[in-house]
Formats: structure tokens, sequence, C-alpha cells
């Protein structure tokens, strides 16, 4: 081989390898034996190039591999786009990984053919802002957005995440690079958080509504406006219901613009507002309302006849299929807002999609609790109400009432029972104990009531007393107080009810009825005493008269017959004399106009005085007035007064001891509001123990020794119990006598 | 394997694969043979001989691939790895051939070795090069 066909052959190998290298294969190797030339070095130099190629042809699909292994393990879609300039509608997909067929259902192949694929598969409402986020990517910004996707086999959305970032890829095309993960769960989470927060505001709303004595229409409103912040709705209307004419009144509606215009198209000139759910025994309304059963008519069919069931109008009802479509009603919701007892009212909300059962579940809960809220807010005013009108009663009742816990604690006491508003509203869950301490009262009263109290509650029955109270004017006051324990059905003591009735004038009537019955019998006694003795005292002079007419008609002698006229004169003044008496007692005790004078004592004294000057100044007797400073003025009876202490000075002079010259002494003491008057002598005295009961009797003489008929006493104990008073006697035989009248002050009274 | 100390200091170790190594004045010195088959295997085992004269030290380290027709990527990675760069000190390539020079200065520019390389053509001048790694 000679040197020309060695460089040729060195050539060929040289050539063939180059075309080996430009089909990619760069694994071929060749060189020529036992050649040293510089082509065969060439050679050698190609092979360990080729080689090197080989290697990095390896290492790059290594790699890819590795990075396509990341990418389609990783759970974001990561995709490339190639822009030109920022026309995002030339994009085309240099890559997409795996993700994008399992996430969404779309295979690399599909994006591959245009950007469409993806733009269509964003959701409407996203597309804006995704169109935005790569704008600002193109600037060269690393953004983020979130926006929804729908898969390709049954077209609900997810949301992702996209992470987007570019680079310049020269001749003014831009590739943007995406990581998009899916984040639905916590889009959904988010959603579910929101839905939930609004729902609590919902409800605290309709809560602090109530709090603050809202009204139902105002809780409906609010239920109204949650439910539509909450759950996407189209039309929404208010309904109060009147149970008297069992109708629902329309108060409010809210429309949407489309939803408003599509149903003028059907209804023309009638009003929208017309148009109101009809609740007749029977009809679908009247059901829903009776059972308090919410509807989520989702089936076309069923939302025709709620929509029919608005009007009677036949035209009307015959377009409802047409407006269902038109207005893309595909949920009808009907709500009433009831509890087992009433119905409140009813919501009608229309969506354009089917609400999920989460949202449901979330409309059921919020119409529970304001109809919950609205029975709360009814039965609290009725509570109210009640409690109004049993407190109007308590109150006005003239009786003290109070309520107790079982420890004897106050719950209720009413004005008439204590004045006080403040020590009222102190009082409550407070005990007698506490209550005494306060008031200054003793702490016995307390324990008289505690006393009372467990009796009630051991007895299990109602237990009475009364109460005695001394009034600042001195007069009393009588309380009669009941409790009356109360037991549940458990035989836990609940309450103990107690009353007081102010009963000081029917005490005091019955204290005057049994004075009165004590007079009375006494009055008797006394008449038939005085019957007794007027019969006794005109009996003997009448029947000497007798005697006497009976020894006339016998005819006596002259000297006999003037024998018996001198005995009828001395019977008949005695039968006179007997007679005056008798008229003086009467006049006493019937002579009751009298009238009531300011009394003077020194002035009826020296009346006395003179009147008895002779009796006086033959016993050599002293009558005096003892001055007392501290008496006051007081009104009686003056005449009677001075006949009063006549007889007794006159009795005391009378029935003087001989041995001593007799001395009489008036003395007069103030007694709180009535007077005593003393009448003190040294005489004779009287046997109290054997003339006790006898001693103002009628004709009752107890010394013999002196002149005297015995009526003196028993006139004195007449006029001064005819003064209204009492009179007295101590008495020491050989001693003397102490007389004591005690006269009520009877300033400004009659007798 | 055989090592051989002549009088004058050197050690040579003729039944390397490849060809005979060669320690004197610090340098080590490996001749490949041309009719031999350059493996990796080869080279490890080269490598290993020369962890052995080193005694602990990075020795400077003459090539000469004079008689060399091909030398895989394998081992020239070898050649470039830190395996290597901990055992020798530099690395100096010399070749009389031309398919000797072109695999020297591919291996020096492509492989880019981690201990100081050259290519040279003259054996002094790549000793005395050497021996400043000494």
């Amino acid at each position: 081989m000679n040197s020309d066909d060695t460089a040729n052959q060195q050539l060929d190998h040289i050539l063939n390898i180059l075309l080996e290298y430009g089909k990619g294969n760069f694994s071929v190797r060749t060189t020529i034996p036992d050649s040293d030339d510089t082509l065969n070095a060439v050679l050698v130099g190609l092979n360990m190039l080729g080689e090197e190629l080989e290697y990095y042809r390896q290492e790059d699909r290594r790699k890819n591999q590795l990075l396509r292994d990341v990418f389609e393990n990783t759970d974001e879609i990561i995709y490339a786009l190639d822009i030109e300039g920022t026309d995002l509608s030339n994009a085309r997909f240099l890559f997409s990984s795996n993700q994008v067929s399992r996430l969404l259902g779309y295979e690399e192949e599909d994006l591959k053919k245009g950007f469409g694929v993806w733009s269509k598969a964003i959701h409407p409402q996203d597309f804006n802002t995704y169109r935005n986020h790569i704008h600002e990517a193109l600037k060269g910004k690393a953004v983020s957005c979130d926006y929804r996707m729908r898969k390709k086999n049954n077209g609900e959305y997810i949301w992702v995440s996209d992470r987007l970032w570019s680079q310049d890829a020269g001749n003014g095309r831009t590739h943007i690079y995406g990581a998009a993960r899916d984040i639905t769960q916590r889009k959904n989470q988010e959603e579910y958080t929101r839905r939930t927060l609004a729902e609590i505001k919902t409800i605290d709303s309709i809560y602090q509504a109530a709090v603050k004595g809202g009204d139902t229409l105002e809780i409906l409103h609010l239920l109204s406006d949650g439910i539509k912040k909450l759950v996407d709705v189209t039309a929404s209307r208010v309904f109060t219901y009147n149970p008297k004419t069992d109708t629902l009144e329309m108060k409010a509606q809210r429309l949407s613009a489309k939803h408003q215009e599509g149903l003028m198209m059907f209804l023309g000139k009638v009003s929208v507002s017309s148009i109101v759910p009809i609740v007749e025994p029977g009809s679908r309304f009247h059901n829903i309302l009776e059972k308090r059963k919410m509807v989520f008519a989702t089936d076309p069919k069923e939302i025709i006849e709620l929509m029919k069931d608005h009007t009677k109008v036949p035209a009307f009802r015959a377009v409802a299929a047409p407006a269902r479509k038109l207005l893309g009603i595909k949920t009808f919701s009907v709500l009433p807002i009831a509890n087992k007892e009433r119905v409140f009212g009813m919501l009608t909300c229309v969506a354009n999609r089917e609400l999920s059962l989460p949202e449901q579940g979330l409309v059921v809960r919020l119409v529970n609790h304001a109809a919950f809220t609205l029975a709360r807010i009814r039965a609290d005013e009725e509570l109210r109400e009640q409690k109004k009108f049993s407190e109007s009663i308590l109150n006005t009742l003239p009786v003290d009432i109070a309520v107790f816990d079982k420890d004897h604690r106050y719950r209720f006491v009413n004005p008439k029972a204590i004045q006080n508003q403040e020590i009222r509203d102190w009082i409550i869950g407070k005990d007698d104990f506490e209550y005494v301490a306060k008031r200054g009262h003793p702490k016995s009263l307390a324990q008289k009531r505690r006393e009372h109290f467990v009796k009630a509650v051991h007895s299990g029955k109602p237990h009475g007393w009364i109460d005695e109270y001394q009034k600042e004017d001195g007069s009393k006051q009588y309380i009669m107080r009941e409790l009356y324990p109360y037991f549940d059905e458990n035989n836990e003591l609940q309450s103990v009810f107690g009353h007081g009735v102010d009963i000081t004038s029917l005490k005091n009537a019955e204290l005057e009825k049994e004075q009165l019955l004590k007079e009375l019998g006494q009055r008797v006694n006394e008449l038939m005493q005085f019957n007794s003795v007027v019969s006794h005292h005109l009996r003997a002079p009448v029947a000497t008269l007798m005697g006497l007419c009976n020894l006339i008609e016998m005819k006596p002698s002259e000297e006999d017959v003037h024998e018996i006229m001198e005995g009828v004169k001395v019977t008949s003044e005695a039968l006179d004399h007997v007679l005056r008496d008798l008229n003086m007692v009467l006049a006493t005790k019937s002579n009751i106009n009298q009238r009531v004078d300011k009394i003077d004592l020194r002035e009826i004294v020296r009346l006395v005085r003179n009147e008895l000057e002779l009796q006086i100044s033959s016993a050599n007797a002293t009558v005096k007035l003892v001055d007392n400073p501290d008496l006051k003025p007081f009104y009686s009876i003056s005449s009677y007064l001075q006949s009063i202490i006549y007889i007794l000075v006159s009795n005391a002079i009378k029935y003087r001891r001989q041995d001593v010259d007799p001395v009489v002494k008036v003395v007069a003491h103030q007694k709180e509001s009535e007077v005593e008057i003393e009448v003190i002598d040294n005489g004779l005295g009287i046997d109290l123990k054997r003339y006790g009961d006898e001693i103002f009797g009628f004709y009752k003489r107890f010394h013999n020794h002196v002149q005297g008929r015995g009526l003196g006493l028993y006139l004195a104990k007449a006029q001064v119990e005819t003064l209204g008073g009492q009179i007295r006697v101590q008495s020491n035989l050989g001693t003397g006598s102490m007389f004591s009248i005690v006269l009520p002050n009877q300033a400004g009274e009659k007798v | 394997m055989t090592n051989k100390e002549s009088g004058s200091g050197e050690i040579r170790v003729d039944d390397a694969p490849g060809g005979p190594i060669i320690m004197k004045d610090q340098i080590i010195r490996i001749k490949v043979d041309q009719k031999s088959e350059y493996t990796l295997d080869n080279a490890r085992a080269v490598v290993s001989i020369v962890d052995r004269l080193r005694e602990g030290l990075r020795l400077p380290l003459l090539v000469d691939f004079s008689d060399v027709h091909f030398l895989s990527r394998p081992v020239r990675e070898y050649y470039s790895s830190e395996e290597v760069s901990q055992k020798v000190s530099s690395l100096a390539i010399i070749s009389s051939s031309t398919i000797g020079k072109v695999i020297g200065n591919f291996f020096v520019g492509i492989n880019r070795p981690l201990v100081p390389t050259r290519f040279m053509t003259n054996e002094e001048e790549a000793i005395a090069w050497l021996k400043e790694y000494l």
C-alpha cells in the first residue's frame, strides 16, 4: 500500500466516523493498525472525542431521566411554556409532567396541541388572575397564584396553587415554568372555615338582636342575610306568618337584577311581590308549615310545582316551567321558621345551582337557631308578662308577702311587707338575721321567725301565728302570719310562701267585743242586782201599804186609823225616797251627752269643799289638793268628776274615826294618756276581805253608826264608768282608804 | 510482582501491567507498553504499585505515552480522580509518538486531573518540572 492509498484509507475512516457522529452514533471506533502518522493520531483523537460525546449524551439522558423521575414523583404539576412576546394565546407547551394526567386527566399530547386546552381547563372566573400572573412572570418576577382547574373526565374543579417563573429564551421568546400544586383540600378547609365563621357571625348577630329585644322580623332579616352570605342565592324572600288569618305576609325580597328581569318577562305588569305562597289547608306550603319540614327542592318538577303554588291565576301557573328554565333555578328552598308550638315565618331561597349537603346542613342549622331564638324571645316575653302580672297582684295586695328559698333566704318581698325599695332589692338572697342586723331590730325577732319557718317546713303544712307589735304612738299592731311550704314532685322543698295580714282592727274589734261582753255581763249582773234591790226596797213599803190598807178594810177604831195613816205616811215617804234614788241612778246612767270640758281639778276641789263646808267644820276635817306640776291639761265631764269627788270626800268625813281629825287628800297623777286621781282618807277603813265584791253595790252599807242609804259609791262607780274610767279601792280597817280613779283624756270627744 | 533495586538506587517493577514502573530520585516513572491492553483494571493495578512505592509520600509521576495507541475514558477518568491525586503530587506525560501526543494532550485538556499535570515532549524537562513537586 503506497502512501496515497494509506492517506485515502485514513480519510475514509475519518469520514466514516464523522458520518456516524452526525447520526448520533458516537460509539464508533476505528484506527489503522501499526500506523503512527498524523491522520491515525487524528483518528485516535476522534475516537476519544466520540467516547466523550457518548459519555455526555448518556450522562444527559441519565440526568433527564432523573429530572423526569423527580417531576413524576412530585405532587406538583410541572410544566414549561414557550411564549413569544406577551401573547398568551400563542403559548405552547414545552413540557408537562405526568401529574397533569393524574390530577386533571389531560395528556401531554393534549397540551402540546395548543394552549387552548389548558386555558379552557382554568375556571372562567379565575382565568384573568392566571393571565395577569403569567404577565408578571414574563416581566421576570417569580409569582404565585391560586386558581381552579376542571378535570377532563368529570368536569369537577380542583384548586391549584401555581408558582410561576420565567427564563429568557432569546429571539423575543420566554420560557414560563410552572409548578402547580393541588390545594383543593386546603381551599375546602378555608371555605369551611369561612363558612363556619360566617355562620357563627350570623348566629351571633341573631343572638345579639334577641338580647337587645329584636322582634320576629328583625331576626328573620338577619337569618335571610346570613343565608345569602353563606350560600349563593339569586332570590330570597322573607315572610311572617299570621296565625289569625293563616296567611303568609311578605316582608322583604331580594332578587338579583337578572332574576327580577326574568320574572317581569313572565309576570308582566303584575307585581312580583303579589306572588306569595298560598297557605291553604292541603296546599304544599301549608303542609310544609304544618310539618315544619325544610325543603330543598332540586327536582325540576318539584320546583315548578312550588313556583305554581305562588298564584291561583292559571296564566301565571302555566309559565312556571319556562320561567324556571329561563331563571336557571336549580334549587328552590322553602324554610319554615317554627318550633313545635308556633310558626314565626318562612323564608324562600332560590339558587342557580344545586346546594350541596353541607350547604343544606348549614342552612338548616341557621334556621333552627333562628327558630329557637324566636321561641326563646317569645317565651321570655310571656314570662315577663306573667311575672309582671304576678308581681302586680303581689304588689297590689294589701298583704305582706314574702317568698323564701329552702334556706329561709328571701326570694321575693312585696312593697306592703317592705316599703323601702332599696331594702327590698337588698334583701333578696339574705335571711332575717341579716335583715334585723341591718334595720337594728332585736335578733330575737329573726330567731322567732326562724322557729316558725322550721315548724312550717317540718310539718309540711301551712303554719300560722300572730305577731304583736308596739307602735310608736303606743298603740298595738297585730299581724297574722302564715307560711306555706312548697315541695316539688320529688318531695324536695322548693320554697316557702309567706303572707302577713294586718288584723289590728279585727283584733281591736274582737277585744272591744270581749270588753263589751264583759261590760254587758257586768251590766246584767248590776241590773239583776239592781232589780233585786229595787224589788226588795219597793216591795217592802208596797207590802206595808197593802197591809195598812187591809187594816183599814177591817174598820179599825179612829185611834187605829190615825196610827194606820201615820204608817201610810212614813211608808209613802220611804217609797218616795226609793223612787227618787232610782230616778237619780237612771239619770246618771242615761245621761251620755254631757259636754266635755277642760278639767280644773283645783276648782272642783274648791266647789266640793264649799258644798261640804258644814260637815267639814263640824268634823274639824281637812280637805286638800296636792299640787302636781307634771299634770297635763285633760278633758272630761266636769260635773261628773265633781260629783265623784264629792261622794268620796263626803264618805271620808262621814266615816271618820272619832279619835283623829279627818284629813282628806286629793292627788292627781299623769299616767301616759290617762289621769289617775286618788282620794285618800284617814277614816275607819272598810273590811275589803268581807265586802270586797259589794263595795260599789247598790244600797250597800258597811257602817251603821251613821245615817246613809248605801247609794254614794254605787253612783260614783257608775259616773266613773260613764267617763270611760275605772275606780279601785285600797283600804285598811282603822287606818283609812284610798280610792283611785283612772280617767281617759277625752280631748275633743263626747261621752 | 518483583521489585528490583539497582545499584543506582532506583526501584524497578518490571511485571507491572501495561509496562515497567521505575522509581528513581523520588520520581515514579511508568512506561506504558504499546502491546498491552491498558484497561481500568491495569490502571488500578499500576496505581496500587505506585501506592506501595511511594511509602506514604505524595510523589511526582512521569508517564510515557509513546507506545499508547488508545486510552479509554474510564482509564482517563481514573487517572484524573481524587483517588490518584491523593497518591501523587504531580503528573507529567511525555510521548515521542504523534498518537501519544494526541492522547496526552486530550487527557490533559479534557480530563483535567486534580494534581498539576503537563504534557511535555522532553523527558529531562519533564523530570525537572516534576522535581518542583517533591
